[in-house]
């Protein structure tokens, strides 16, 4: 009994010292608050903590350059809470953060499950959310005039990757016939899956193989099996990283022949994707919002300072998240105010071309009257090593492709 | 015996009465008490965010003394309730988006639906006990949910698989079962909670909770003397998940979007049990003791360690759930009730002294 | 066919690895009659003891067995006598302390949280070690030498396990407290030093599965979860606290989950586990290999 009170009396404790530590570093300056709803405990922490570290990186150069001019140098301030993945969490701490922590703007949810009653419960505040990355078309086709989004949305996503299909072919002469579809069976699989039937018949392909998998698998070999057997030319696939780990492993085990593997981002974007799947990953075509290579100037020099900062490179993702912080630093520079009305009337009226925080590939972020970021693109990136160990490069479309650099397809 | 000893023991009898008279008086006063602060307290605390954390409380103190009606007072433990919460949500919300149904009305047809598979439910696994009916009744919530993640249409009934059904916020209203600010569920979920105490009150009184009794602590004994144990187990499951169900409907409505993957978790099952757990299994006052005590442990760690700390609120429900089983193990209801019955006694022994004197 | 063939080995394989994953489980079980709920967190932590003495000292995967078996051994040892055992004398006259279930639990979050505050999210696996993606092919029909590797050392450590107890003074003196715990102690026995062996044995079998899938699987915070209710499934198919019950158990669900996505989606095999699970259940509530106890 002693022994274990003990011990629960020493991890409490080092509990508590945590915490004393980091409260001391509230301000106490003019500040504006900005609630951000990410998971980071739980099956998705490793891309919340992405998405954190970006934030993290954008606000710090925000308030270092003088904050928000037009509101007196006013700083952000960010709050951080912790969805779990789990929608009811995140219904509750957009609750908390609007009345208790009285943010102005809310940020967030990754996870479109939680994204979706999350941006409803800001509706009913008339808080101005900003969804960095969700991509599920129906976010902001719920019509809600609070809800802006940074990425693109998945119809656009599966619109692009057809279209890079269709262009590889023209370019290397190759042609595809069969497909197939492996993807989580969860709300974004399920909508990316839908698009792509859609696509496919429309583009005449064949379709071999349409495979939802249960994200919490523990042997994916069966789904290599299937695809193996298949046929296919060309595999895409949605993927959490636990499991685009395991699946890329094992079709190289297996041996399986493809002429390309087409993948969504989320877990084949993840910095540990390519730690974990090494070479397994080569050839590999991804689609992101943005990449390394991006040809923008200051786009090098954030990489570079997040890397140093946090170990790993930026994704797509994050980058959607540090374009957010700049995008409601230049609204609440234009609404001069931290009424939730202007700060909306200011976000609708977006339209960011240069500035720090514009290292995306495209030239401006404005968002149409749904919400969307009407400029938001997207580019395709094959994994391979040039010499330099695995990297992600960009090749399509080919006024975005690296210089010198002629993507491998098919597959040797 | 004498005269002055009759008399004596008829004075003892009038003090013992007018005792008992008092204890009753001091009850039913501290009752009213409560009630009158749980009724009134929208009224002092102004903030939706303190009222949402309130309202969830009282929610899962609802699901778990439905939870206790099985759990608690027949003895077995199921870990699997989030199918009747699914069940209740999934029915009501699937009958307002696409027949225009009150929630109100498909709250009660879900209820009837749980009601059947409890029953289905508890038909078979009644035969087992401890670990196996644990482990059954997950399966069976793991299962359901595996089912409905596959599931896009169910007949006509559109679930949409994993991806869940959201409501539109759009009908406030009391009959739609939506409201804008949060009073209303919180006095839904209040009214709901005092009827399903008062349920359990009645029940735990009656001949069904003496045979639920019985069986959970001594089925062999309570079966010879000739007890249906399993029939009594029956009745009670179907209460509960009757009443569990209603919860379900009252979620859906509150969080105006169900996911597979969170009604009908694990999760969700897994801390009912442990809000009984805690509070103490088998009492009226277990369940609301322990998400009292639970529900802000969690809520406030994630709260205040979420972002610095990732994990760390979990690491702190867990020291909290061991230490709470070591020194209490059967949940703090057990001292708490203690210090009560001191306090009634001393008041009780004032009191009467006072009289006397 | 032989699709069906080459899918039923892998099927046996990864299902006799699953077996291994709850094993540690069955004999927890068996002896000290409670479901751990922790068991797939002391999984995770057996990854992560592999993990790190193969990624720092770039041994083979199967030699860190010499480091994770004892210190899983010593893990679970002190944590039974540590944290579950004042609940045991708390509750001396219940048979099946449901209360442990509850600590298991705070166990399982506060072990998987503590990794995640400590290590991070990242997923981490070996890169380069030899076992690391290596196929067998027999004609043509392929299969994972990693896998393999655990097929046997699944075996092995069950025929280990039942011989331990069938024949060692110590196995007599486990399998006499798990009969009857009360005449044990009468006989001598120290109940409660059982009870910390069980435990400790309990979970350095965790650790050689954990050892088992390191060379081809991702260790992180929340791996064990994966397991978890695989591993309950498993114990009681196989019937709670028999050996060979769990390894038979596992082979099974591997069976479905490897064959079962050729006829229907792979999202539908989870269902026709659990639907098996039920059957099982409900013909034979001891499981396949169960002793008929008196529920």
């Amino acid at each position: 009994m002693k022994k274990i009170s003990a011990l629960l009396a020493i991890t409490l404790s080092i509990a508590v010292l945590i915490t004393l530590s980091a409260i001391s570093a509230s301000a106490a300056d003019k500040t504006v608050k900005i609630g951000n709803i990410i998971p980071l405990s739980g099956p998705s922490a490793s891309v919340g903590q992405q998405g954190k570290n970006a934030r993290e990186m954008a606000v710090e150069e925000i308030n270092a350059a003088g904050g928000i001019a037009s509101l007196g140098g006013a700083k952000l301030q960010m709050v951080y809470a912790d969805s779990e993945s789990k929608p009811e969490k995140g219904v509750g701490e957009a609750e908390r953060l609007i009345n208790t922590e009285k943010v102005s703007i809310l940020t967030g949810c990754w996870n479109s499950a939680v994204t979706y009653p999350t941006t409803a419960v800001a509706e009913r505040y008339g808080i101005p959310f900003v969804v960095p990355v969700s991509v599920a078309d129906k976010i902001t086709e719920q019509g809600f005039k609070n809800v802006f989004r940074i990425a693109a949305k998945d119809s656009w996503w599966t619109r692009d990757q057809f279209a890079f299909m269709k262009d590889m072919q023209a370019e290397f002469n190759t042609k595809i016939v069969k497909i197939a579809f492996v993807y989580e069976n969860g709300d974004w699989g399920q909508g990316f899956a839908k698009q792509w039937k859609k696509l496919a018949a429309e583009a005449g392909y064949e379709i071999v193989l349409d495979e939802p998998y249960p994200s919490t698998s523990t042997d994916l070999s069966p789904i290599v099996q299937k695809i193996r057997r298949s046929k296919a030319d060309v595999l895409m696939m949605v993927s959490n990283a636990i499991d685009a780990i395991l699946l890329t492993n094992t079709i190289n085990e297996y041996k399986v022949s493809l002429k390309a593997i087409i993948t969504s981002g989320g877990g084949h974007a993840d910095p540990s994707f390519l730690k974990a799947a090494g070479k397994n990953a080569q050839y590999l075509f991804d689609i992101v919002e943005w990449e390394t290579d991006v040809n923008k100037a200051g786009a090098k020099e954030a990489n570079e300072k997040f890397k140093a900062k946090y170990g790993s490179n930026l994704t797509g993702e994050a980058v959607d998240a540090y374009v957010a912080m700049y995008v409601i630093k230049d609204a609440l520079e234009r609404a001069g105010s931290i009424e939730s009305d202007k700060i909306r009337a200011a976000l609708a009226s977006t339209n960011l071309t240069s500035g720090p925080g514009m290292i995306v590939g495209y030239d401006a972020v404005a968002f149409d009257k749904t919400g969307q970021n009407k400029h938001a693109s997207l580019v395709m990136v094959q994994v391979n090593d040039i010499g330099k160990g695995l990297e992600r490069i960009t090749v399509w479309p080919k006024n975005a492709r690296r210089a010198g650099y002629t993507p491998v397809f098919p597959k040797p | 015996m004498t005269g002055k000893d009759i008399a004596k023991e008829a004075q003892i009898q009038v003090e013992t009465n007018d005792s008992t008279l008092l204890r009753k008086k001091i009850e039913k006063l501290s009752l009213l008490l409560i009630a009158g602060l749980a009724f009134g307290l929208p009224l002092v605390m102004r903030s939706p965010t303190y009222l949402h954390i309130v309202i969830l409380i009282y929610f899962y103190a609802y699901l778990t003394t439905s939870w206790n009606m099985v759990g608690g007072f027949a003895g077995v433990l199921p870990m699997g309730h989030a199918v009747f919460i699914g069940t209740g949500a999934y029915t009501s919300t699937v009958l307002s988006l696409q027949y225009g149904i009150s929630p109100w009305i498909g709250m009660i047809i879900g209820g009837v639906i749980a009601t059947f598979i409890g029953i289905l439910i508890g038909l078979p696994t009644f035969k087992m006990r401890g670990a196996y009916f644990a482990l059954a009744t997950i399966a069976f919530a793991e299962g359901m949910r595996v089912m409905v993640e596959n599931i896009e249409y169910l007949g006509p009934f559109q679930l949409n698989g994993p991806r869940g059904l959201q409501i539109p916020p759009l009908n406030t209203g009391l009959s739609n079962f939506m409201f804008a600010n949060k009073e209303p569920y919180y006095y839904i979920i209040l009214v709901m909670l005092i009827l399903v105490l008062g349920i359990t009150w009645f029940i735990s009184r009656s001949k069904l909770g003496y045979y639920l009794n019985a069986g959970g602590e001594e089925p062999e004994a309570a079966m010879a003397l000739g007890v249906n144990v399993s029939r009594a187990k029956l009745i009670a499951m179907a209460i509960s998940s009757f009443l569990t169900a209603l919860a379900g409907t009252f979620y859906a409505q509150f969080s105006l979007f169900i996911h597979p993957k969170s009604i009908i978790s694990l999760d969700l099952s897994f801390e009912i049990a442990f809000i009984a757990l805690i509070g103490g299994r088998g009492s009226i006052a277990g369940p609301i003791l322990g998400a009292l005590l639970l529900r802000p442990v969690s809520d406030f760690s994630r709260i205040y360690f979420g972002d610095v700390f990732p994990g760390l609120h979990l690491v702190i429900f867990g020291v909290v759930l061991i230490l709470v089983m070591i020194y209490q193990p059967r949940g703090i209801q057990e001292p708490l009730t203690r210090i009560y019955e001191k306090i009634v006694d001393r008041i009780v022994a004032k009191y009467s002294r006072g009289v006397t004197a | 066919m032989l699709f069906i063939l080459e899918d039923a080995i892998n099927g046996i394989l990864m299902g006799s690895i699953y077996g291994l994953t709850a094993m540690g489980l069955t004999i927890i079980f068996g002896v000290l009659k409670v479901i751990n709920f922790a068991h797939g967190s002391l999984l995770m932590i057996g990854m992560y003891v592999a993990y790190w003495t193969v990624a720092l000292t770039g041994i083979h995967p199967y030699l860190s067995l010499f480091i994770v078996i004892p210190a899983m051994y010593l893990f679970g040892y002190y944590l039974q006598d540590i944290v579950i055992k004042p609940i045991f004398k708390a509750e001396k006259d219940v048979r099946e302390p449901i209360t442990v279930i509850i600590v298991t639990t705070g166990v399982w979050y506060i072990l998987d949280n503590m990794t995640l505050l400590f290590f991070g999210p990242q997923y981490r696996s070996i890169d380069d070690n030899p076992l690391k993606g290596k196929m067998m092919e027999l004609g043509e029909i392929m299969i994972s030498v990693p896998k393999l590797w655990g097929f046997v050392t699944a075996t092995i450590t069950a025929f280990a396990i039942y011989y331990f107890l069938q024949y060692t003074r110590m196995g007599r003196a486990i399998r006499a407290t798990s009969l009857d715990r009360d005449a044990a102690s009468l006989s001598g026995i120290n109940q409660y030093k059982i009870y910390n062996i069980a435990f400790g044995m309990g979970t350095a079998v965790a650790g050689i599965a954990a050892v088992t899938l390191v060379p081809f699987y991702n260790t992180f915070p929340s791996v064990g979860v994966l397991f978890d209710i695989k591993g309950f499934i498993i114990v009681v198919l196989g019937g709670l606290g028999s050996i060979h019950g769990a390894i038979i158990g596992g082979m099974i669900i591997g069976l479905i989950e490897s064959v079962g996505p050729q006829f229907m989606a792979a999202t539908w095999t989870e269902a026709i586990v659990y639907g098996l699970f039920l059957l099982v259940l409900f013909v034979k509530p001891s499981g396949l290999f169960g002793v008929k106890y008196d529920w």
